[in-house]
């Protein structure tokens, strides 16, 4: 644990001081200011601040991993040469980048907020959204590392990742919806929890959602989820969903990276 | 002492190491020289374990090198130095202390190698021969009784690759095993006892570079390597 952690603590200020990390923090925070000053008040300009967030964390996620793992291969041979286990070593690393991307979205909402004069009742909606951009920073972030794992090439593993965000962000919703059309027929209720639970951006717009009871936003697999686990569970079930999209790449990206030639 | 029982690996078709027999003595310094493309890094890896071999074995003083215990007999200086760009040196220097959980003082070394007003630097900012100073501090602040260096005197100035060759030969007297790759010849006859030239992955010759000289009736190490690189052709 001490060098998982001693690691951590190195990759984790590295990227906290990198130009990258300041640039995301103060686009999220400038971004939720302008949102809630055109909107007239945070509650009402939830909505497209949620936006941003589902959509623009899991891309600068994937994005500063994979630079980050690709760039820094001469840092992990000196750390994997050193007498410790690789688990440590990725996890270590991991973590570091993980954390530091799901504090600058967490810091980033919190200094737009704050810099649009809130009021206490917004305090729940900030933390909801808080919440959502820090579980999707450690999903995409794991996501990004299993892939760099996986992967020999750079510019392979960083086409692969952007292409993995690309699906889940925009492709996955087309595909559902044509595929909710076709069978519209058909009792497709079940198959629809289902697909939500396969793609994180759509159990994080559903989390949301459902916490903030705005029916009219929530869209198909939105209702069906309520309709089926009813508001309570199904925040549970989605929140438990997007935790074990954090668990098993975590697992997957150890294993792979025990076997793996560097 | 480092012991390579039949190792071969292959990239894809590509076969990058074939049938390997190499021991490194206790107390050496030996050199792997060879072409770009032979094989001399990934030979490294393997004794590493940062690339496992198809076939064959590697022990690291009698300990297989798939076991982490191996690498703590093990110093390594990559190629390349380009660790973090954020980060002081000096953090660097204690991050690898604490992961091998050696409380060990680097100032002797930091003088030695003229760093005193680099190490509060952010890496980023250093230049390539400064950061390679600093993966040499890396490399003999341990007192590993294994130092693996994989071009080392790549980038350094004049002076600094003279204080490395002392320093090498310095860790040699202290009974170190020391194993580097170097395309620089006059490094190579200044410090190594014994040479492996490596060639499309086979270990061609070995032995001491004096001895290589006369075989092939050549003035020096250089020439002797490229005579030995014709007739092979």
């Amino acid at each position: 644990m001490k060098t998982i952690w001693s690691i951590f603590k190195f990759v984790f200020m590295d990227n906290l001081r990198s130009v990258w990390a300041i640039a995301y923090t103060l686009f999220i925070a400038l971004s939720t200011y302008a949102l809630v000053y055109f909107t007239g008040s945070f509650t009402r300009g939830v909505v497209s601040i949620m936006n941003i967030i589902i959509l623009i964390t899991p891309l600068v996620s994937t994005m500063m991993t994979s630079m980050y793992f690709f760039n820094k291969t001469d840092f992990l041979f000196l750390l994997l040469a050193q007498p410790i286990k690789r688990s440590h070593t990725f996890i270590g690393m991991y973590m570091g980048i993980a954390v530091m991307l799901a504090l600058s979205v967490g810091f980033g909402l919190a200094l737009g907020m704050a810099m649009s004069a809130p009021r206490i009742e917004d305090i729940q909606v900030l933390l909801l959204l808080m919440l959502t951009g820090v579980l999707l920073s450690f999903i995409f972030s794991g996501l990004a590392f299993l892939i760099a794992i996986a992967t020999r090439d750079k510019l392979r593993g960083i086409g692969m990742a952007l292409s993995l965000w690309l699906f889940m962000a925009v492709i996955y919703d087309g595909l559902m919806l044509m595929y909710f059309i076709v069978f519209s027929e058909y009792p497709i209720e079940e198959h629809a929890i289902i697909l939500s639970l396969l793609n994180p951006i759509d159990l994080s717009r559903i989390f949301i959602m459902l916490q903030l009871d705005v029916s009219a936003l929530m869209g198909y697999s939105g209702a069906v989820f309520q309709k089926f686990f009813g508001t309570g569970l199904g925040v549970g079930v989605s929140i438990g969903a997007m935790l074990l999209w954090i668990v098993v790449p975590q697992f997957l990206f150890v294993y792979r990276a025990r076997r793996k030639d560097f | 002492m480092i012991t390579l029982n039949s190792v071969s690996k292959r990239w894809g078709r590509n076969e990058v190491l074939r049938d390997i027999d190499l021991t490194i003595e206790e107390g050496r310094v030996i050199s792997m020289l060879g072409p770009n493309g032979s094989g001399k890094s990934t030979l490294i890896k393997c004794i590493l374990n940062l690339v496992r071999p198809n076939s064959g074995t590697i022990t690291v003083n009698g300990i297989p090198s798939t076991s982490v215990e191996s690498r703590k007999d093990i110093s390594y200086m990559p190629q390349v130095a380009r660790f973090a760009e954020n980060i002081s040196a000096i953090r660097l220097i204690q991050l690898i202390s604490d992961i091998r959980g050696v409380d060990a003082d680097p100032t002797q070394l930091i003088e030695y190698f003229n760093l005193e007003g680099h190490m509060s630097k952010k890496l980023g900012v250093l230049s390539g021969g400064s950061r390679q100073k600093v993966s040499a501090v890396l490399a003999f602040l341990f007192d590993s009784p294994i130092i693996i260096l994989d071009e080392p005197t790549v980038g350094l100035d004049p002076v600094s690759r003279v204080n490395f060759k002392r320093l090498v030969l310095e860790e040699k007297e202290r009974g170190k095993t020391i194993f580097f790759t170097s395309h620089i010849m006059s490094d190579v006859e200044e410090v190594a006892d014994e040479i492996a030239f490596l060639l499309e992955g086979k270990i061609v010759y070995q032995g001491k570079p004096e001895e290589l000289i006369k075989s092939t009736n050549q003035p020096n190490l250089e020439q002797s390597i490229a005579h030995l690189l014709k007739a092979e052709a």
